[in-house]
Parts: structure tokens; sequence; C-alpha cells
């Protein structure tokens, strides 16, 4: 998009201007900061660097000033000089820690033979299989030898084929849509808005009973 | 100061907001989504994680409280298990953010697509989701991360089936109206439980004695006057009732729900919630005097995990629930019966 610079600046200050003339927290004052993101956003005018922690900073920047919005005075600068300012400060914030960083972990151990450990050897290996690889089989062999039967004694409607085993094999680990599964079924259109909530209801939480009993759900 | 506008920029409708992803949320989405044995799941996975994100820290830059440790997708369980997108937005409910992968759709980047699917499985208790054009994949081996194309789309309050057609989206700047509402709305809908012993009692809840089907049908011994003082020192108490309606497909339940409240000395309140049918005016039989079989009663702490439960069986007179809570706690009582869900919300 192509911006005349003083007009969106004029803009801006308005929109700022809008934005302290109402209530903190209201929602007519974040539709004004809104609009002051949308703009600055898309105008690409905003201060820019090649550094990874660019968007890092970029976010605190607009968390900050939104904060502090009062804080803008608009006899000393544009609205866009003053979110820049903000910018570069809070880039060299990230510049500092990662400069901190960077000497603390450059220091290797010396052995009694003089040879300096690098500190990256010296971590555990990592195991074979994954965490999430093992609680996908673990979950996966569940649902197929159903212990205690009670996936398969969850029936919809009745139809002892339509069970929480079929169902949530076919959702997970299959993805199968909705759709399909109804088509499967042959069911009718009520039965197949009624098939998602019967899921919800009665199959998830026996998935979640399960995820709670091997420790991977909290509650 | 302010300079007057000449000639104002104007906004489309329902303009697309570029959101940037901070770069440590990205490499996190990244992580979280590894370790899936399908590609496609751990594909999928990363569009979740990012259209949150996006969400997330654009709600955070207008002052937005947001809590992910309480969504689903942030548990590598249910992240696994099922494909969800959820974001807790402090005080107001859960947005299901919906991904709309620009690849997918075969459309140039500054395009809407047409529709965006929502699972029905992720469509109970949503106050509302927000779709989000994610264009980037996960990198593959040790290829360098790059900055995914993120645009906030827009949203809707709710959805017919599992296609929202985008063309009814409403505009992401209408949002903080729409959550002053709902912030409104919920507020007013809740009871405010340790106000109800100091008398004042929420909208929609009754004295018992003002419930009279309910005394001559379950025969309920109604003290008078409703805040009593008992001989153990000053343990107030107080009990209040309110109808409700459950539409079920082949017929109407009508059923009371009693709620009472008594001040323990350990600063605790106990709380008992009692469901009794409730019997036509014009009924002089017994007939409805039971509850509907099946018809469920669950408590749902703050993070919406059901913490206690009852059903009722073919001649129950009554069930109920009680617990003991702090001031501050809050809880819903969800009533279920077939397809059809009331929810009651507390705040003790």
């Amino acid at each position: 998009m192509e911006f005349d610079p003083q007009q969106l600046d004029a803009h801006l200050q308005e929109l700022v201007a809008q934005a302290c003339g109402c209530a903190p927290k209201s929602a007519e004052r974040q539709g004004y900061l809104q609009q002051v993101h949308y703009w600055v956003t898309t105008s690409n005018r905003l201060w820019r660097t090649n550094d990874d922690y660019y968007t890092d900073a970029l976010q605190d920047m607009w968390e900050y000033c939104f904060q502090h919005v009062e804080d803008y005075a608009p006899d000393r600068a544009g609205v866009m000089t003053w979110l820049d300012v903000n910018l570069r400060r809070f880039l060299q914030r990230y510049r500092d820690r990662r400069q901190r960083n960077l000497k603390r972990h450059q220091s290797g151990v010396q052995t009694n033979d003089g040879e300096t450990l690098n500190p990256i050897d010296r971590l555990p290996a990592r195991s074979d299989v994954s965490p999430a690889l093992e609680m996908f089989n673990r979950t996966l062999d569940w649902l197929r030898a159903d212990p205690e039967g009670v996936l398969q004694k969850t029936c919809f409607r009745k139809r002892a084929e339509i069970n929480a085993q079929v169902l949530i094999q076919k959702r997970f680990p299959d993805k199968i849509p909705w759709r399909a599964i109804a088509t499967e079924f042959n069911l009718s259109p009520a039965e197949a808005t009624d098939l998602p909530k019967f899921y919800n209801r009665r199959c998830l939480p026996l998935l979640r009973a399960f995820g709670k009993a091997q420790g991977y759900l909290d509650s | 100061m302010t300079t007057p506008l000449s000639k104002p920029l104007s906004i489309q409708k329902t303009p697309m907001i570029p959101v940037l992803i901070p770069s440590e949320s990205v490499q996190l989405a990244q992580q979280l989504a590894q370790g899936h044995p399908k590609p496609d799941k751990i594909e999928q996975t990363y569009h979740n994680l990012l259209a949150v994100l996006a969400v997330n820290h654009y709600l955070k830059i207008l002052g937005f409280q947001t809590d992910l440790s309480q969504c689903d997708c942030w548990n590598p369980f249910l992240r696994m298990t099922t494909n969800v997108a959820d974001l807790e937005v402090v005080g107001y409910g859960r947005f299901e953010c919906c991904p709309v992968v620009a690849a997918d759709v075969g459309e140039g980047l500054a395009e809407v697509p047409e529709h965006c699917v929502v699972p029905a499985d992720v469509q109970e208790e949503r106050v509302g989701y927000i779709a989000v054009k994610v264009n980037g994949n996960i990198p593959q081996g040790d290829r360098p991360q790059e900055q995914p194309t993120v645009h906030l789309l827009g949203f809707t309050d709710q959805i017919n089936g599992e296609e929202w057609v985008l063309g009814e989206r409403r505009s992401l700047f209408n949002l903080p109206q729409y959550l002053e509402e709902l912030g409104h709305k919920s507020e007013n809908q809740l009871s405010h439980l340790t106000n109800w012993l100091k008398s004042q009692v929420d909208e929609g809840w009754q004295t018992l004695d003002s419930l009279i089907s309910f005394q001559r049908r379950a025969g309920y011994q109604v003290r008078t006057p409703n805040v009593l003082r008992s001989s153990e020192g000053n343990r107030s108490r107080c009990m209040y009732g309110k109808t409700l309606r459950l539409h079920t497909e082949d017929r109407e339940e009508t059923i009371l729900l009693i709620t009472e409240v008594i001040e323990n000395p350990t600063d605790e309140l106990s709380i008992e919630l009692k469901i009794c049918p409730v019997a036509p005016d014009d009924s002089h039989t017994d007939e409805t005097a039971f509850l509907p079989p099946g018809l469920e009663m669950v408590v749902v702490d703050v993070a919406g995990d059901a913490v206690m439960q009852a059903q009722a069986r073919a001649g129950n007179r009554m069930m109920e629930l009680g617990f003991h809570a702090e001031e501050g706690d809050r809880f819903q009582l969800q009533i279920h019966l077939k397809d059809t869900i009331l929810v009651e919300s507390f705040l003790v």
C-alpha cells in the first residue's frame, strides 16, 4: 500500500489522541489502538532490522507503547518516530541480553590435561524414543485393546458398530472428517449433527480419563 | 493537541490484519508440533499453534490477558489426540483459532478464502471463532527458521456445521466491543453466592416458598426466613431456587434447581446443589414427579474439568451434589439431558 507519510502521521496522531480520550481498557480505546497497529503495520514504515530477535522486540514495543499511550507527546515527535524510538530501545535490550548469554556460555571447562571441554558435549544423550512417540503408541495400544471394554460399550443410539473405540480411531489418528463418517454409517442429517456431540460428551471424556491415568493430563 | 484530518484514511470493512509472531513463539510452536509419527499431523499442529499464538499476541498488544496453560492445544496429549486450537481469554472465555493454510486454499497472500473448516469436536464451550490465514511450513531438518506470514481475517460467535463461510465474518475491529458485551453478559449471569448470605440474591433466583409447585410435589421442607441462625454459633445458611427448562428433541422437561449455601466456621462455605422435578401446574397426578432418567448434573471447576457428577435413574425424585468452596472460587453446574445442556455459573 502506498502512503503519503504526512497524511499517515496526521492520522496516527489523531487516533492516539482519540485513544487517550477513552477510558483505559475500554473497547473504544482498544478500537483506536487497533487502527494505529493496522496502519503502522501495513505502511511498512516502522524501523526494521534483520536480527532474529526483531519480532520479539516488536511485540514488547507494541505492548509497552499501548499500555503507555499517554506518554506520547505530540509536540515532540510523530507517532511513528515515538514507536521507532521504543522499538530501538527494546532491540538494544535483546542485543545486550544476547551478549551476556554469549559470555556465560563461552566459558568451557578446562580438564587436568589442559583440554577445553565443550559444555554441549556434556549434555545427556537424548533417548531414542521421543516422549511424544511413546505417548502416541501407548494411546493407540489402549485404543485397540480396550482393556476394560468401556470403549466398545459406549455406543451411539444403540448402534454397536458406532462406538467410542471406532470413533476415536477415526478422529485420532486417522483424521477422518465427520461428513465421511456420517456417510459411512448411513446417518440421517439429524444423526450426523448429533454424532460429534456424542463424541464430545461420551467419547472424549474416556480419552481424557485415559490421559489422566497415564499422567498425561494434570486434572 | 490534535491535527485535523484533511483526507482520512479509510479501512475496508473486514481488513486482513497482519501479525508478526515473536520468533521465540514460532520456535516454540515448531518444537511442540514435533514428535508425532505422522508428518501431516505435525503440519496441522504447527498451523494450529501459529493461529493460537498470532491471536494470543495480538490480544496481548491490545491489553487482554490470555492463559495458554489452561488450553487443550497446550497439552501434549490433547494436542496429539484432537485437532484443537483454543485460546482462553481471561474473564471472557475460550476462542477457537481457526487456521486457513494459504497453500491449501491455493490463493494469493492478499486473498481471503471462501470458507474455513472448523471441526465439530472443537465447537463446544467456545465464545467465538477467529479465522487466521497462515502461510509457512515447518522447516525440515536443519533448515533455518522462517518467519511465517500470518493475517487475522475476522471472527464470528457461532458456526452452523463445520464450514464457516468467511464472507459472513465480522471484522476484528469489532472484537473489543464483542468482548465487552460478553463480559457484561457473563457477569450478569454469574450467581454470587457469598452475597446471598447478605440477602443480595441474583436475578432469576427465588425463595422456595414462592416456588409453590416444588413444595407440593417434592414434599420438601422449606425453612423461612431464608437466612437462619443455627444454634451452633453464627452459621448463616440460605436456600434459593429457579426453574429451568430443558428442550430435548421430543419433549420439554421442567426441573427445579435449588442451591443451598451454608457458612462454616473455617471460612469455607458448604454448597449443596439439588435438582427436583416440577409438575405442570394443572397436573394432579404423580406422573411427572420423577426426574427424567439420564438427566445428569456435573460440577465443573474453573479449569473446565468435571469434578463431580450425578445421574438420575428411573424413579428418582431428587439428586444432589455437595462440596466445600472458598470465597472467590468459580464453578459451573452443567445439566445434561440427551443432547441438551444448560449451564449455570457461580462465583463463591
